[in-house]
């Protein structure tokens, strides 16, 4: 997607790119690159294009446009602004200090690695300027966090078969009847939380499966905590109200349908998310109420 | 079970236990990158493509997870982590790790290995000149037997004025006083040079397990990510106040009255003379030949010659 000189130099003028000495045909490839992701391959017309890209982080792009292309004053003052953010990114995904080596480890990766063809490839080439530079860096770090979290779980043992809480479970006795009442209601729910749509699908994950506050769901949703809260309310409700009407079409009767209630309150239900990665307390970590996140 | 509210917990049971159940967890196609998550954060995704993003995000569990990590880092809040620590272990290993540290004070006599000037010549300011200023020799004497009269009372004058703004550098919010540094050593030699400028009282090195730590006049040394630490004695006259490893076996620290120390096997420290006596409180170090201090008052000095020679400047306008 060309982009026109004068847009380029009009954003550039926004970006305040001479401060950083951000090279142009750079700075107008990162318009370039950006535009052609938001629009997804279609041709937006001049006046839709401008829009988008006067919209832009302007002045975070141009400032990665430099330190992509080695600036040493742009160099300086992304390091000295950022890594105060990135550390503090760092140390909120691990308290115990453990993925600041996962921080320091991407100024080399922003700074670029050369390939076998002699050019140096930055990570700032897939900053395209629609987010802050600051939550960019904070979601690369996150992103790098989560894939080593993975890679530690994927070489984790599989637990013992004669361990006890193998042993443990295989020495439960299950009430049929109860087994039966479990299995209709959660395939109920599953069919439930698929007719949802999208965004309440997005409302109950983050709160019920990522276990964030409501502000912090709010947050991901752009919605005030309040209306997660009653996003949630009514959603559940629907919910409730699908569950019950299948397991009467599934030939249940009032009795049943309390019963098929009273198993999944009493079943100590599956580890979270969380728990599950905590392999040190799996079998203490049962999963309980979620307590009011309102905070 | 009557109580709707109890049946209203039973659906939070319920969803939660088919939420974690029913989500894909590897990564696909159609997985967002960090640049997509970036952008619905901060309300960069139009429409369409933001529809698009939160209709994958509800049924992926690996982005919602990336989701999730951001929501807590934007709020502050921790991200559980996978902690393996195990009953004894919890208290046994900070005791031992203290017994260690104990061990190793009794252990070492605590001598001034490094020499220090027996006189401390204070040079005029040069900034106007910009001309290198020649380091002071630095006799086989401690700092504390050698000082004369004189130069205790400008010393100590020279502290009293610089304190102050000492202070407030020391004290100033992450923001505006960086932590130690460290990098990856596939970084260049000026994202190095960049990143070992410190103003925290934690040095780190290009190698993760290489590290030291400044308390007051001391330095730690760890070979092991920082879970056991060597006392390593430097024979600093003065309060230690920042450091700088551009490799795992090279560090400059600085501190107060014109302290500078050099080690370039990571192990043994010598005194690199310094022209004047003020407070340093921060370093940034290119190599074992190349550094610049920063002077508590504003001031900074660079050496390419590890401290025969100091060019003075103004502080770099960051």
């Amino acid at each position: 997607m060309r982009i026109d000189r004068t847009l380029v130099e009009r954003c550039y003028g926004q970006a305040k790119g001479e401060r950083w000495r951000a090279p142009k045909d750079r700075f107008a490839r990162a318009l370039e690159t950006s535009a052609e992701h938001a629009f997804a391959g279609r041709s937006p017309q001049a006046r839709e294009l401008e829009r988008y890209l006067t919209s832009l982080h302007l002045e975070d792009l141009a400032l990665a446009c430099a330190c992509a292309a080695g600036d040493d004053a742009a160099w300086e003052h992304f390091v000295l602004t950022r890594r105060p953010v990135l550390y503090r990114a760092a140390d909120a995904l691990d308290a115990t200090g453990g993925s600041r080596d996962l921080a320091d480890a991407l100024y080399g990766e922003l700074f670029g690695l050369r390939g076998s063809d002699g050019d140096r490839q930055s990570l700032f080439r897939y900053f395209h300027g629609r987010s802050s530079l600051t939550t960019w860096l904070r979601a690369v770090l996150a992103q790098r966090y989560l894939d080593r979290l993975r890679a530690s779980q994927r070489s984790e043992p599989l637990p013992d078969e004669e361990s006890a809480s193998a042993l443990r479970a295989s020495s439960e006795t299950i009430e049929p009847e109860r087994e039966r009442y479990l299995q209709l209601i959660r395939a109920a729910m599953k069919r439930a939380t698929a007719d949802l749509p999208a965004r309440d699908r997005l409302r109950l994950a983050c709160y019920y499966a990522q276990e964030l506050t409501l502000a912090q769901t709010g947050k991901v949703l752009c919605e005030h905590e309040a209306t997660v809260s009653r996003g949630l309310a009514r959603t559940r409700a629907t919910i409730r109200k699908t569950l019950e009407r299948d397991l009467r079409t599934a030939g249940l009767t009032d009795d049943e349908i309390v019963r098929c209630f009273e198993c999944v309150s009493e079943d100590a239900g599956p580890l979270s998310v969380h728990d599950m990665l905590d392999t040190g307390t799996k079998d203490s970590a049962r999963k309980k109420t979620v307590p009011d996140r309102s905070a | 079970m009557a109580n709707s509210r109890e049946r209203d917990e039973s659906i939070e049971r319920l969803l939660r236990q088919s939420l974690n159940d029913s989500q894909r967890a590897g990564a696909t196609d159609e997985c967002l990158d960090a640049e997509v998550v970036a952008a619905m954060i901060d309300g960069g995704l139009p429409g369409p493509a933001l529809a698009a993003a939160q209709s994958h995000v509800a049924d992926c569990a690996r982005c919602q997870s990336l989701i999730g990590a951001m929501a807590r880092i934007d709020s502050g809040a921790p991200v559980e982590t996978v902690r393996r620590v195990h009953g004894w272990l919890t208290w046994a290993v900070p005791l031992a790790a203290a017994a260690a540290g104990v061990a190793v004070w009794v252990a070492v006599p605590h001598r001034n290995d490094v020499p220090a000037p027996q006189t401390i010549e204070v040079r005029r300011r040069a900034e106007e000149q910009n001309v290198p200023v020649a380091a002071p020799p630095v006799p086989a004497e401690t700092f504390s037997d050698a000082k004369s009269k004189k130069d205790e009372e400008l010393a100590s004058q020279l502290r009293r004025e610089t304190k102050q703004s000492a202070d407030a550098a020391l004290s100033a919010p992450a923001e505006n006083a960086p932590a130690a540094r460290s990098v990856n050593e596939r970084g260049p030699a000026r994202l190095n040079a960049t990143l070992a400028e410190a103003a925290g009282l934690d040095i780190l090195s290009p190698d993760p397990m290489v590290r030291w730590r400044i308390a007051g006049s001391t330095v730690q040394r760890s070979t092991d990510g920082g879970v056991r630490w060597e006392l390593q004695p430097t024979g600093a006259p003065a309060e230690l106040t920042a450091g700088a490893a551009p490799s795992a076996s090279t560090v400059w620290i600085v501190g107060r009255a014109g302290v500078v120390l050099l080690s370039t096997d990571g192990r043994t420290w010598r005194r690199v003379p310094f022209p004047e006596i003020t407070d340093l409180s921060g370093v940034r170090a290119r190599d074992a030949r190349s550094v610049s201090v920063m002077a508590a008052d504003g001031r900074s000095f660079s050496t390419t010659d590890a401290g025969a020679t100091w060019v003075p400047r103004p502080l770099q306008d960051f």
